[in-house]
């Protein structure tokens, strides 16, 4: 892939991820802020509600940043910059689980500080008013709940598709299971969300 | 398409409805029975869509953007 960027022909904006890469491999630091402003949103969310933590998802969120710009010299340009950087934050997820685990048996009879509750943004009463369940705020909360409540394999390809738009093969490649396999994982996610928030579903509508 | 065809795609139906409405409902027509299906998960996808979006920390992007600046320069 030619790491060239036609910059009279081509506003940023057009140019691929995977040149935007391959010129910040050759020391242009622009091509960088670009990529970043493209995937600092998505990712951040896809970790948020990855690991339902939000000082753990800043502390990956950082990592995976930091990996990208350290190992920017690897990436040949052969597969796509989004695959790429949703494997590295997916594997640093499984990471961040194995050893949550691990501190979970090694702590057993410590107090818990998680009430299991809410997730990212833990508020304090659960069951929403029939005021509260006018407004957006309320309705936005519970959907995040209801997502992060998601089992894992569910959650993580509901939240490719969502957050970052990405195709069903690609999704496939990252999470390393079938198409087929992977669209049934999103079909059982949304149909789960919408059996939680069924109430509320003719409010978005 | 058979109901079967209709279900394997039913994402890339529902994406397609916004530049090929006619295209369809004549296939949601001749299909009645995928018909509740399809509007089961477009309804979902609708509520997907208001899940809230919470900003990366400032500061965090500014270490990061710093390192990748002082990274680049060393490159050139």
């Amino acid at each position: 892939m030619d790491s060239e960027l036609p910059k009279a022909a081509l506003a940023v904006h057009d140019v691929s991820d995977e040149s935007l890469l391959l010129a910040y491999r050759d020391g242009d630091a622009g091509a960088f802020k670009e990529l970043f402003e493209r995937y600092r949103g998505p990712l951040f969310n896809f970790l948020l509600r990855r690991v339902r933590d939000r000082s753990r998802a800043e502390e990956l969120y950082q990592d995976i940043w930091t990996k990208v710009i350290e190992r920017c010299g690897e990436f040949r340009g052969e597969s796509k910059f989004s695959s790429w950087l949703y494997t590295i934050a997916r594997n640093r997820c499984i990471d961040h689980g194995r050893r949550m685990k691990f501190r979970a048996h090694d702590s057993l009879d410590a107090p818990r500080s998680d009430s299991g509750q809410a997730l990212v943004e833990r508020v304090a009463n659960p069951g929403p008013s029939t005021e509260d369940l006018a407004t957006g705020a309320t309705l936005k909360e519970r959907i995040a709940r209801a997502v992060e409540e998601l089992p894992e394999d569910q959650r993580e390809v509901f939240l490719l598709r969502q957050l970052q738009g990405l195709g069903f093969q690609e999704i496939a490649e990252i999470v390393g299971a079938p198409v087929n396999t992977v669209k049934s994982r999103m079909r059982y996610a949304l149909e789960r969300l919408q059996h939680e928030l069924g109430s509320l579903r003719e409010d978005v509508q | 398409m058979n109901a079967e065809e209709f279900e394997a795609q039913v994402f890339e139906l529902i994406e397609r409805e916004a530049f090929d409405p006619n295209g369809i409902h004549e296939l949601l027509a001749a299909l009645p029975e995928c018909r509740e299906d399809f509007e089961r998960i477009k309804g979902a996808l609708a509520l997907a869509e208001q899940l809230p979006l919470l900003e990366p920390p400032a500061h965090l992007d500014g270490v990061l953007l710093a390192l990748a600046a002082a990274q680049a320069s060393t490159t050139t």
